[in-house]
């Protein structure tokens, strides 16, 4: 008999991927797993929004720019912060968080890009957060 | 147990200044304290650079995030966010054993070893001379006591920059501290335009800061490893602990920790102290021949009032305003970076309208070493863009903790009320709208005058009343001392052989940090009372 996964981890190894944009190493998910324990309690995200986020991952990018402006507390918006928080401390994505010094073109270009990607997502994300029943504002888990 | 010269209640700074001044003195001093430290497991950061730890250590999260993960802040802003999980045991415990209710106020209090200050931003501004307007002391009264305080936490900054015109410099003040390059550039742009500025009543420097930038009594250099919201490397940056490390060293001192002090009695012969020994719940009692009261301004004036049985009584609470704003500081786009820096305060400023009106003080910090992620929930893009637009702005994002001064009112009180078997001090502290919409103005001045040295103010973040951790007026000084009031001498009315050293005995707060003050009058009061010893 094997043993369940962990939706948890699983949870986990999907935010940190998103958030890093790339593979995070083993522990990221295990990690993430026992700091949403430590802080909520520990079920997996079960509100229209977050569960919707899990279940379809291309979702994910949308509903995270939507809860951004629509619900900033939003428990997608508290799980994505521990992923962050868990990615950020492992060294060998340290680096992918680190102050970026650029120059006046490089800043603009940045800056540019990150608005027309978030104009397009807000675009389908705000109906498709509403949709899934997302209010505006609307608060976060009780932390443990 | 033999009966001490002075018993001093607490060891934050106020506290250490006291008995430093008593024990020097030749008096026998106890040290009577709750004493909460850190656990003898946590994690230890490593002596490397913030950036090398970073990119090395794979038990980082055990100190960024903590072993409870209680690192990573959820729901809205809250006070204290700077107190990072190896310095959560300033803060621990004291909600159990000062209880506190408020309206309109938010606020931290410690019983830990060292209090407030092991955690503190180390910031010092010494008054000036109308800071004292209203006090029955004045500038000169306490300028032999910030030097000595400062030869005893050491001190740094520039002697001879804009900002010493308006400050005491103490002798013996080291060299600053290197900035970093977003506050050089922003320095280097005021430079250029210092005249037309300090007409307009803005004049800026490199923050004073009470830590070591060579050694000074075994402490320091700093090291520059930009970690100092992490960790005391070096024992560079000032805490209380390290003056009980020197005060350990003398035959007159004696340090009693776990300790919870409720009554003071004052009798024929000197004072008898109620407490409570933590470690069996035991009640207990000593005795002094006087008390120097140093539990944090709000925990000398629960002691003060229960002794009298004053419940329901209330008295002043004076905090100043303090208000965080984000601005893009564009003189430092694409300024060569370096690691060796620190994180504290890297500027100081002092606005002073020139038609008039209150000082407001300004302190300058770039943001790095407290990680990005805690940006990132403050920022409304989806987390991968907001990752990529913070990194990008992490080196030219100045913070300016914007501070102002705080008067009495009714408004602002905080009274001990009776419940079963124990108390618990309640607050009521609310501005009045012509304060509010005044700090406002002061803030748009001074965000104006920042537009013109090419800085953009972002956001505006006010965590709420209390939230400057500077907290004062309880048990004020006065020339004509009421009940519940000190003397100039910080004798307590109403209860003989009791003195006040901490914060508690100013009536007012101006714009400038309270605690160098503080513990420059902590020990002027307990040199005065060492003197009164026949
Ligand atoms: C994160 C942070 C940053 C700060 N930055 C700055 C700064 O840059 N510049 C600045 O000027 N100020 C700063 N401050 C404020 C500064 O730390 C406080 O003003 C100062 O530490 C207050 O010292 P205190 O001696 O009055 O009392 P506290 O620090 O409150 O200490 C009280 C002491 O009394 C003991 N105690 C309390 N009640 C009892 C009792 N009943 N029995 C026995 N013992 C008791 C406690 O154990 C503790 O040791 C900062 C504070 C914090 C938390």
């Amino acid at each position: 008999m094997t043993d369940a996964p962990d939706p948890l981890i699983a949870e986990g190894r999907l935010l940190t991927r998103y958030v890093l944009g790339r593979s995070p190493p083993d522990e990221a998910g295990p990690r993430y797993a026992a700091a949403v324990r430590a802080r909520f309690g520990g079920s997996p995200l079960h509100d229209p929004v977050g569960a919707a986020a899990i279940r379809q991952p291309l979702f994910l990018p949308l509903l995270d720019a939507a809860s951004g402006l629509a619900a900033p507390h939003s428990p997608l918006r508290e799980r994505l912060l521990i992923a962050a928080a868990i990615t950020e401390t492992l060294p060998q994505c340290a680096h992918d968080f680190m102050p970026r010094p650029m120059p006046w073109p490089g800043l603009i270009l940045t800056l540019v890009l990150a608005a027309l990607l978030t104009a397009l997502r807000l675009l389908l994300g705000l109906p498709l957060f509403f949709l899934l029943g997302g209010r505006w504002r609307s608060h976060s888990e009780q932390p443990a | 147990m033999t009966t001490p010269d002075v018993a001093v209640i607490g060891s934050g700074a106020s506290a250490v200044a006291a008995a430093w001044a008593l024990a020097r003195a030749g008096r026998s001093v106890r040290m009577l304290d709750v004493g909460v430290d850190a656990p003898p497991d946590a994690p230890l950061v490593p002596m490397a650079d913030w950036a090398r730890i970073r990119r090395t250590d794979p038990h980082q999260h055990r100190f960024f995030l903590g072993d409870s993960f209680e690192g990573i802040p959820l729901g809205a802003a809250r006070v204290g966010s700077q107190v990072t999980p190896p310095r959560r045991f300033v803060t621990r415990d004291a909600p159990t054993l000062l209880p506190r209710t408020a309206e309109g106020f938010v606020g931290l209090e410690s019983v830990a070893l060292g209090g407030l200050a092991a955690a503190w931003g180390a910031a010092i501004s010494p008054w000036g001379p109308r800071d004292f307007e209203g006090l029955p002391i004045s500038l000169p009264d306490l300028l032999p006591h910030y030097d000595a305080i400062a030869d005893l936490i050491g001190v740094c900054g520039d002697a001879g920059d804009d900002l010493s015109p308006l400050m005491h410099n103490p002798q013996g003040m080291m060299p600053p501290l290197d900035t970093d390059p977003a506050s050089t550039a922003l320095l280097a742009r005021y430079h250029a335009h210092r005249a037309d500025l300090q007409r307009k009543g803005l004049r800026l420097g490199r923050a004073r800061l009470a830590a070591c930038s060579r050694i000074h009594r075994g402490r320091g250099p700093h090291p520059n490893l930009d970690l100092d919201f992490w960790c005391d490397h070096g024992d560079a940056v000032y805490r209380p602990r390290f003056t009980l490390r020197e005060l350990l060293a003398l035959p007159n001192f004696e340090y009693v920790p776990g300790v919870l002090v409720r009554t003071l009695h004052p009798d024929a012969s000197g004072v008898r102290i109620s407490l409570r020994r933590l470690a069996d719940n035991t009640a207990e009692d000593t005795r002094a021949t006087r008390v120097v009261l140093a539990a944090g301004a709000l925990g000398s004036a629960r002691i003060a009032l229960r002794s009298l049985g004053a419940f329901s009584t209330p008295v002043p609470l004076v905090s100043n305003t303090s208000t965080y704003h984000a601005f893009l500081n564009l003189p430092a786009v694409g300024a060569p970076q370096h690691e060796r820096r620190h994180s504290l305060t890297q500027l100081t400023g002092l606005f002073s309208p020139p038609e008039g009106g209150p000082e407001m003080q300004l302190q300058v910090y770039s943001y790095r070493s407290l990680l990005t992620f805690k940006l990132l929930r403050e920022q409304p893009l989806a987390f991968p863009e907001g990752k990529s637009v913070l990194r990008a702005l992490l080196p030219i994002l100045s913070l300016v903790g914007m501070h102002h001064q705080d008067l009495p009112s009714p408004d602002k009180q905080c009274e001990l009320r009776a419940r079963e078997g124990s108390d618990s001090l309640h607050i009521r502290y609310h501005t009045s709208p012509r304060e509010d919409a005044d700090q406002l103005t002061a803030e748009s001045r001074v965000r104006a005058l920042f537009r013109s040295l090419s800085c953009f103010a972002l956001r505006r973040v006010h965590l709420g009343h209390g939230a400057s951790i500077h907290y004062a007026g309880t048990l004020a000084m006065s020339d004509h001392p009421g009940p519940l009031n000190t003397s100039p001498d910080g004798a307590l009315q109403g209860l003989p052989g009791v003195f006040a050293a901490d914060s508690s005995v100013f009536p007012r707060l101006p714009a400038r940090g309270v605690t160098f003050t503080m513990m420059a009058n902590a020990h002027r009061i307990a040199s005065l009372l060492a003197a009164s010893f026949p």
